[in-house]
């Protein structure tokens, strides 16, 4: 028993870590060649137009940037509220009832969001604010939002859960009342999670393609302000069309994807680092 | 600085967590200006009484607190068992409990201390003059003043004794209720408080639970023994 436990833990470190070395090198294999060339720099320019030999991914790069910051900040905003009146102030009932909601939120397919998105919320933008500017970035993070909503929100559960209760009783013993024992005890204690539930829910949304793919409007335009129509690095992978192997176009995808990959990196080493900041405190 | 004279009258206090009764029908003055001390054997109520008297038993789960607990003050009566929810941070500021176990919080000295009196909206002088005092007070000044600003689980066990003594002395409560505040202190430094707390009743009223006999009878005015129904 004790044998296949062992053996079943060696096998599945083994399988994750060599998935990771292995996408990562088979990434740098189809990106290489594209590094000494002068399409390198290529493309990091703003156009991409293959009739005319373009590939600039500046315009994906910004999109994905965009609307990922976005959508971390507004569920970020709406997590941080409910979760901080669920575990500080609202009664334990009332609480245990959002909770349920919010992670009955967590199983519902992301196309739905999307679909609900697509037939409401875009016609609404559309008619009511501004005119023609229904696929946007806007839209795209502010459904997407939705999506890591209970991610985050579970994450900052956790969080303040995780904060002891004997020091909670201890400041509500001293006489603090829900709001002081929220912002003196659990906030100070739950920070570093907190910072964690937020890095997490942002990667998450770098990762996601489907929302950005269905409402972002996918133009290729650099995008200037937070109406325009954006295409993420996600949604590029997906969109780009190309039959030929040894085209320029093809292996864009392994860059777009390189750099998503660069991206996440830098989010969980932040991840681990935050963690890390915490244990030694 | 004046003290509220607190006197708190206990009329038939029931306790029980589901069906098993704690104690029962309790009736007893405790008076101001008095040492009032809890005697009896482990396990039959006496901490939780003195959770009773701050209400921090609203706090615990599944327990039925029946009966009267009137808080006579400045010629007002309260009944603490009917206070709403929002009233308790008050009730909590001058009725202070000091628990047997050191419940620091993960503060240093100086914050632990701090704490309560920013919770009572202290000024940043007073609260320095008041730590020194207090710290001053259970002997612990010496100790801790150069290294004020550590982390407080540093100290020992009988150290966090009494910086939660001093604690709770810092907010100067008119109720101080103490449950075996010598427990882990030597034979030298427990006569030191227990010379404390005589003095400290000329400006409250205190209810301790005590397991050393000749500390009662040593520092106590009234002594209320509670027993197993026989
Ligand atoms: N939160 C609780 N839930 C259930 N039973 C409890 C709880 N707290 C205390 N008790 C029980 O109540 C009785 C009295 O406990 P306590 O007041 O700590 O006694 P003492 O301080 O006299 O030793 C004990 O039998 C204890 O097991
Ligand atoms: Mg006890």
């Amino acid at each position: 028993m004790k044998f296949l436990f062992k053996f079943g833990l060696v096998v599945s470190v083994i399988t994750t870590s060599s998935l990771v070395f292995l996408i990562l090198a088979f990434l740098l294999y189809f990106s290489i060649p594209l590094f000494d060339s002068a399409i390198f720099v290529g493309f990091f320019t703003q156009k991409w137009d293959v009739s005319k030999s373009l590939y600039g991914l500046l315009p994906m790069i910004l999109g994905t940037i965009y609307i990922s910051v976005l959508a971390t900040f507004f569920a970020t905003a709406m997590s941080f509220s409910l979760a901080s009146l669920s575990e500080g102030f609202l009664p334990k009932k009332i609480a245990t009832v959002v909770e349920g909601i919010i992670v009955l939120l967590a199983g519902v397919p992301t196309v739905l969001y999307a679909f609900v998105a697509l037939f409401l919320l875009v016609p609404l933008i559309n008619i009511y604010f501004f005119m023609g500017k229904g696929l946007s970035i806007f839209t795209a993070s502010f459904v997407l939002a939705f999506v890591v909503l209970p991610t985050i929100y579970v994450m900052m559960l956790s969080a303040f859960r995780g904060v002891p209760k004997k020091h909670i009783k201890t400041s509500l013993c001293l006489g603090a009342t829900k709001k002081e024992v929220f912002f003196s005890i659990m906030l100070p204690q739950a920070k570093p999670a907190l910072l964690g539930a937020i890095v997490f829910g942002f990667a998450r949304s770098v990762g996601d393609t489907l929302i950005a793919l269905m409402l972002s409007g996918n133009s290729l335009h650099m995008p200037n302000t937070l109406f325009d129509s954006a295409r993420t690095l996600t949604s590029h992978i997906a969109l780009i069309n190309a039959n030929d192997y040894e085209s320029v176009a093809f292996k864009a995808i392994f860059l777009c994807a390189l750099l998503l990959f660069i991206f996440t990196f830098f989010v969980v080493a932040t991840l681990k680092y935050l963690y890390k900041e915490k244990r030694y405190a | 600085m004046e003290f509220d004279a607190i006197k708190i009258e206990v009329e038939n206090l029931t306790l029980s967590y589901g069906k098993r009764v704690v104690f029962e029908n309790l009736s007893f003055d405790i008076f101001p200006r008095s040492i009032t001390a809890l005697v009896g054997p482990s396990g039959i109520g006496k901490s939780s009484f003195l959770k009773i008297l701050n209400q921090m038993i609203r706090e615990e789960e599944g327990l039925h607190v029946e009966g009267k607990v009137l808080l006579h003050n400045k010629g007002l009566s309260v009944d603490i068992l009917k206070l709403k929810e929002c009233e308790l941070p008050s009730l909590r500021k001058k009725v202070l409990y000091v628990a047997q176990h050191p419940d620091l919080l993960p503060l240093s000295i100086y914050d632990n201390v701090a704490f309560g009196l920013r919770l009572q909206g202290i000024g940043k002088n007073d609260i320095n003059n008041r730590i020194e005092m207090s710290l001053r007070d259970v002997f612990l000044w010496d100790e801790v003043k150069e290294r004020l600003h550590v982390k407080a689980d540093i100290l020992s066990g009988g150290q966090q004794q009494r910086l939660i003594l001093a604690r709770a002395l810092a907010m100067r409560p008119d109720v101080l209720l103490l449950d075996e505040p010598t427990a882990s202190l030597n034979e030298e430094l427990s006569l030191k408080i227990e010379d404390l707390l005589i003095s400290l009743k000329q400006k409250m009223t205190i209810v301790m639970i005590s397991h050393f006999k000749e500390q009662v009878k040593r520092v106590a005015d009234v002594i209320f023994e509670m027993r197993l129904p026989s």
